[in-house]
């Protein structure tokens, strides 16, 4: 038996409330026990170094004890670990020089999968800490008349036992009970790595102690499974899986669109108005107009955010606490795989094709670092909400005068083309980024259950919570920054003349060379760069710099865009710099959210930058060539 | 009792586990830490369609091991 890592330090005594952590596999009821501890409060919290993040909070007050923290683990099949996301637990546990180092550990383990999860109590047992065993499901095998002996685990464990009802809160007051009022308790851990031969002895101790305490009823626990058997013998079917995994995945997605949608316009009318009310206060006031433009709309960047965020990990909590996302892994696996990629990583894929932002915090729940590079690489190139607006322009012009089909069939082409790219991106990264460590399919599929709504939508409000506090400021200084460019220093004109004489619009003029080979001029230049703020103010942009009258925009603007023409009497919006400017949108990178948010899930300013920088060159060097390879074709 | 390859597995298939191959000794050990262990037996369910994953039932659990993974494995069907 090889011992690894035994800082046998002593954890200084401290007045600081007790850390409680719960630790356990994956789906053992270890969020759901953290909620029946916490009530509602929890705090997104990440272990140093590392983007996984759970949760943390106090006892709630109505189970009137002395303040006591608790941290909700990842979930982790041995203290042995294989990914990044156990690796976190297993730091958790084993170095003591952080706050997240518990002073003592409620192992929870899954009733209905008591042999297995043995192993692991065994393990944290061996780390010295004190502990005590929290078996969950307990409503489960009451169900099938299962009766427990806990007497046999006591005395192997010399722990207190407990059995807990998830469902109803059973258990959780006496659990409580057990915890340490202070912190002083002294610890030392050792995490004892077993060999092949070692962890075939534990599970063979462990399946003779579970059949002990099952007073040998354990054969009737596989009953349980009977509803779940039948529900993947649709879910895993290849066309009653297929079509049902279609079926959520687009109800899930689409409402993301459509539920999102009221809710982001209310944000959006809502900050409009704050703006224009401030405006009236003192027309041609710098502050105010700065208060209103620049302030609430870059708090108005940031909140706009909120809705889609909060419901795609609603609908992610709901999908993953059902057991169905486990369903879906197994079924996407393979094609997934040939992009170096894990089944279970599809959802911020998928979600990529609302928004790129929440797609990124998504990405903190895929386990293996490896894949959380290249998803946040690429997912930038997936076809997200904000590019539609875009695109209904510049194919309005591109086809305004053939059926209405054409353009609907070209917009669909354009995202399965987005998902060319990036399923080539993910390809090419793939075989760039060397796997050091193997990740691995193997999982334990959980059984299908009825998730608790209250435990889903504190999550979910967790992680709006953080988007708000992490990424929120990055959006919000960058979009000042873009309100200054657009701003100054001819801030007293009009509208349209103030942007043209802008920092923005002087440095368009100034590159318009750099715009020439993609076959437009510096007012679509300073468009693109506008653009920056979201890809939806492209529209917006280009309405104020060629100077449309407010009635009417979009029939305004498109007339004005047809009309529009170089110095030389040429029309800039042609079908090769149009074609140019719809492959240009598809691959660069135009969205501030999306670098602020880049740079705090990545924890890297340099690979945020890269990414932009790289994105935006391709994307500009795939439009010129399109712009003189048409035009060289004869096609203007 | 013979031995088969995991492409001739019929769901409703027992299998005993009867040795461990390969030079992946991550995934042996996690194998190992999920209760696989030599002398084992699982039920097949089923696989996961277009090639995907296999299913087992190991006593009261439900696995999801991808192809080459379970070539990991050395089983005879019983
Ligand atoms: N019937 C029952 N379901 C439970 C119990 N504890 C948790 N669950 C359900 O099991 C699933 C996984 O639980 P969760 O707390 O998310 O597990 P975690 O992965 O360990 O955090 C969820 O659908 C829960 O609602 C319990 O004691 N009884
Ligand atoms: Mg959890």
């Amino acid at each position: 038996m090889s011992e690894v890592q035994s800082p046998l330090v002593e954890k200084k005594q401290t007045y600081e409330a007790p850390l409680v952590a719960l630790v356990g596999a994956p789906n053992s009821g270890k969020t759901t026990l953290y909620n029946w501890l916490t009530g509602a409060h929890a705090k997104a919290v990440n272990y140093p170094g590392s983007t996984v993040d759970y949760m943390k909070g106090e006892l709630a007050h109505h189970w009137k004890k002395n303040k006591i923290n608790v941290l909700d683990t990842p979930g982790t099949y041995s203290l042995q670990a294989k990914s990044d996301d156990e690796l976190v637990t297993q730091k958790i546990l084993s170095s003591f020089d952080h706050e997240l180092n518990p002073n003592y550990v409620v192992t929870v383990l899954d009733g209905t999968q008591l042999a297995r999860h043995l192993i692991l109590a065994e393990q944290i047992k061996l780390t010295g800490l004190p502990m005590l065993l929290a078996i969950t499901m307990a409503d489960l095998l009451k169900s099938q008349s299962i009766e427990l002996d806990l007497e046999p685990l006591k005395k192997h464990f010399n722990c207190p036992v407990i059995l807990i009802d998830g469902r109803l809160g059973g258990g959780v007051q006496e659990l409580i009970e057990k915890f340490p009022q202070n912190s002083s308790i002294k610890n030392k851990s050792v995490i004892k790595n077993w060999s092949t031969e070692e962890l075939d002895q534990k599970a063979t101790w462990a399946e003779a102690l579970a059949h002990e305490v099952f007073k040998k009823s354990d054969e009737k626990i596989p009953a349980i499974w009977n509803q779940t058997m039948k529900w993947d013998r649709l879910f895993l079917h290849p066309v009653g899986g297929t079509v049902s995994f279609v079926v959520i995945m687009t109800t899930l997605f689409s409402s993301i669109y459509y539920l999102a949608a009221p809710l982001m316009d209310q944000v959006d009318v809502l900050f409009a108005f704050i703006s224009s009310w401030l405006l009236t206060l003192g027309p041609q006031n710098l502050f105010l107009d700065f208060l209103a433009n620049g302030i609430v709309t870059s708090f108005g960047a940031v909140l706009i955010f909120v809705p889609q965020i909060f419901i795609l990990f609603l609908g992610m909590g709901f999908l993953e606490s059902s057991g169905y996302l486990s369903r879906a892994a197994t079924l996407i696996d393979k094609p997934f795989s040939k992009l170096g990629l894990s089944g279970r990583s599809f959802v911020p894929f998928l979600s990529g094709y609302a928004c790129a932002v929440p797609a990124l915090m998504a990405v903190r729940n895929m386990s293996s670092e490896r894949e959380r590079w290249i998803a946040r690489f690429i997912i930038p190139l997936l076809s997200c909400s904000a590019r539609l607006p875009v695109y209904g322009i510049l194919l309005a012009l591109l086809f305004s005068e053939s059926a209405a089909w054409i353009p609907g069939l070209v917009l669909a082409g354009l995202y399965i083309g987005s998902m060319l790219v990036s399923a080539f991106a993910a390809g090419i990264l793939n075989k760039l980024i060397k796997q050091d460590k193997k990740s691995f399919f193997l999982m334990e599929l959980p059984l299908f259950r009825r998730p608790r709504l209250n435990v889903i939508l504190i999550q979910a409000w967790m992680k709006t919570k953080s988007f708000v506090t992490r990424a929120g400021p990055v959006i919000f200084v960058l979009t000042v920054i873009l309100w200054i460019g657009t701003t100054f220093p001819n801030y007293q004109a009009s509208d349209s003349e103030k942007i043209q004489t802008s920092y923005l619009g002087i440095m368009g003029q100034k590159i318009e060379p750099v715009f020439e080979p993609m076959g437009l001029d510096w007012r679509a230049g300073v468009g693109l760069i506008a653009a920056f703020a979201a890809r939806e103010v492209f529209v917006s942009t280009l309405a104020v710099v060629y100077n449309v009258a407010d009635e009417n925009q979009e029939a305004g603007l498109l007339n004005a865009m047809k009309a529009a023409q170089f110095k030389d009497g040429q029309h800039i919006f042609t079908v090769a710099s149009i074609t140019g400017l719809i492959f240009f949108f598809m691959i660069a990178l135009q969205c501030l959210s999306t670098v602020g948010i880049m740079i705090k899930e990545s924890n890297s300013v340099k690979l945020a930058i890269i990414q932009l920088v790289l994105f935006n060159v391709v994307a500009y060097l795939i439009a010129v060539g399109l712009v003189q390879g048409l035009r060289a074709i004869g096609i203007s | 009792m013979m031995l088969l390859n995991q492409y001739d597995l019929v769901p409703g298939h027992s299998l005993e586990i009867s040795d461990f191959q390969g030079s992946d000794d991550l995934l042996i050990e996690r194998m190992h830490e999920m209760g696989l262990r030599i002398g084992v037996r699982l039920k097949f369910i089923r696989r996961a369609p277009f090639s995907g994953p296999f299913l087992f039932q190991l006593s009261t659990t439900l696995l999801a091991l991808r192809e080459e993974e379970l070539a990991c494995l050395k089983f005879k069907v019983l």
